[in-house]
């Protein structure tokens, strides 16, 4: 069975359209996790540049052992938090979208929740990423070796490159294979792995290739409108002549100086990101419905 | 049945449209030249107002390091804002050609799908080219680096043919891929799938149109370059070759706004309606080839939905 990919590839536009108080939520809840992480991770990210700032302060173009001690629990720090929530922000967010498509009666809070759903969604989206960095890591390996190869005898630098084009291919085909894993286990209620890579077979891999190729432009333009639309309003906050006379200045002290240029940011990026997500992966959902025969909203 | 299209019919549909609807070709002109205009406004706005000496120093001040970061940002933008209106400029021109019948208010200016379709073609084909290039860099890389110890001269020899080659191959899909964009236009869909179709066996007709083209644009531009330094030189008595000299040589342009803004804006009308003349002459044959090959192809092929 195959399915009218150029419609399906539209449906993030239908879903502003029929429900655009949630798409803001969304964007409010971006803008919330941005703000919640400044705030956890904010100190030890000023950690990090007073650290950079001191050494090109010094002349120093390698960290002393101490510089690298301070960065490495600053960093330790941020991956910590940023990892962990990240990935269930992340879980939250496709799920809402999913939900928004798959069953749309649903609508209570934006969509958004926290609770089996989002959980399932989340697993299935580990696995679908381990096995994507177990196959990328794979063929980093091969080519690794390969180009070793390639230092003693030149004439392999031509498998060199096929290689990793091949990888680069073998990727694409995944990503495309495993789209539909997201859908599924929401609509489903279980990780749904292989029946998702079961479904993406022959016949609906080019039309999903071609959605996806569809839908990320989409999203790409939009990211485009939306920063030129949106770059009046930076240039009117964002004094640049203050922040080049506050060159070398304390981190502290740029933040609180530029705190409208980093509020209209923070909102920019939020509404951005939130409206590229929809696009991205909305058209997933519908697809999965279409494959299925079931009714869309 | 053998499909072709008419190189002298699709070129000659550039000035039949300009003849028809010469208003429509001159707004499209004005808005294609509004950011060009905004960018000139902008330059005169930020550079006017550096002192000279500011700009001779070796450090710029921090003043000057703000207005250029403004004027790159504002810059960036008109470069955004001629990208969109190129797009629906485009679209108008298509749909000009393609529906003649159709009633088109604002000169066929809008943004709609049809201008949705344009723009994700137009990307698409700008990425696609993009990778095609660094796939064929390394390709020609690959092949030079391992046969460079056997003989120099082969590798070079060898990874520069590579190059051709896959140069002439991205040539080729190009030429087949530039129907795809009037045929989304025509058939209301992504023609991914249609457009390429409806190219096949097209290539050298497309080569020779595209070569066509850009051999009438040109002669057109230096035709009107000759006639403006003729204008020049008799009613002003401006030589325009030794003025071009003057310039190369360092002399300091002295600039009369009170003459230059009156002559500027007049030349302003004519400007604009020569670049809409030549956006029509060089996306109208495009859109007129497509028509003509979808009017013999067999209904069930042409109306396939792009990539469903």
């Amino acid at each position: 069975m195959t399915f009218p990919a150029t419609d399906c590839a539209f449906e993030g536009f239908r879903l502003t359209r029929r429900a655009p108080l949630a798409v803001l939520s969304w964007a409010g809840a971006y803008a919330v996790f941005i703000g919640l992480m400044f705030m956890l991770v904010g100190p030890h990210f000023v950690t990090v540049l007073s650290v950079i700032t001191e050494m090109q302060a010094q002349g120093q173009t390698e960290p002393s052992p101490k510089d690298v001690e301070r960065l490495a629990q600053a960093y330790g720090v941020i991956i910590g938090w940023a990892m962990p929530l990240g990935l269930l922000f992340s879980a939250v967010i496709s799920t809402a979208i999913a939900r928004s498509v798959i069953r749309p009666e649903d609508r209570k809070f934006g969509y958004l929740r926290v609770g089996k759903d989002e959980l399932r969604v989340l697993g299935a989206s580990l696995l679908v990423s381990l096995i994507m960095f177990a196959v990328t890591f794979a063929g980093f390996m091969i080519v690794t070796l390969a180009t070793a190869g390639a230092m003693a005898l030149p004439a392999l630098w031509l498998v060199v490159v096929l290689l990793s084009l091949a990888i680069i291919g073998l990727l694409i085909w995944l990503s495309v294979r495993l789209s539909l894993v997201v859908p599924s286990t929401f609509a489903e209620g279980r990780i749904m792995l292989k029946p998702a890579f079961a479904m993406t077979g022959k016949k609906v891999f080019w039309p999903l290739l071609g959605m996806a190729i569809i839908a990320g432009i989409l999203a790409m333009l939009v990211g485009l409108l939306g920063s030129a639309v949106a770059a009046p309003l930076s240039l009117m906050v964002g004094d640049s002549e203050q922040l080049v006379a506050m060159q070398g200045a304390s981190v502290p002290s740029l933040l609180s100086a530029l705190g409208p240029m980093l509020a209209v940011s923070l909102v920019v990026q939020a509404v951005l990101s939130a409206a590229q997500i929809v696009i991205m992966y909305a058209p997933f959902s519908a697809a999965y419905l279409q494959l299925k025969g079931a009714p869309r909203a | 049945m053998t499909t072709a299209f008419s190189i002298g019919q699709a070129l000659a549909s550039g000035f039949r449209l300009t003849r028809r609807r010469p208003l429509q070709v001159w707004a499209w002109g004005v808005v294609s030249v509004a950011p060009s205009l905004l960018i000139g406004a902008l330059m005169l706005r930020v550079f006017g107002s550096i002192a000279l000496a500011d700009m001779a120093s070796h450090e710029p001040s921090a003043a000057i390091i703000g207005q250029m970061i403004q004027f790159q940002a504002l810059s960036g933008l008109a470069n955004i804002l001629q990208a969109l209106i190129w797009v629906v400029v485009t679209a108008a021109i298509f749909r000009a050609v393609l529906f003649p019948e159709r009633p088109a208010p604002f000169a066929g200016l809008k943004v709609g799908m049809d201008e949705v379709r344009v723009a994700v073609v137009g990307l698409a084909m700008i990425v696609g080219f993009y990778a095609a290039a660094i796939v064929i860099g390394l390709l020609a890389f690959a092949i030079g680096a391992g046969l460079w110890f056997v003989s120099e001269m082969a590798a070079v020899m060898l990874g520069l043919l590579t190059a051709l080659v896959a140069g002439v191959a991205v040539w080729c899909v190009i030429l087949r891929a530039c129907l795809i964009m009037p045929a989304s236009v025509a058939l209301n869909d992504f023609a991914f799938v249609a457009g390429w179709r409806l190219s096949k066996g097209q290539v050298l007709r497309l080569l020779g149109l595209s070569l066509a083209i850009v051999g009438i644009v040109l002669a057109i531009e230096l035709a009107l370059l000759a006639i403006i330094a003729v204008v020049l030189f008799l009613v002003a008595g401006i030589n325009v070759f030794s003025l071009a000299a003057m310039l190369e040589n360092g002399a300091p342009p002295t600039v009369n706004w009170g003459v230059l803004i009156p002559w500027a804006l007049a030349a302003f009308i004519p400007l604009s309606w020569l670049q809409g003349f030549l956006s029509t002459v060089t996306m109208a044959p495009y859109a007129e080839a497509c028509r003509s090959l979808l009017a013999q192809a067999p209904q069930d092929e042409t109306r396939v939905v792009g990539l469903g």
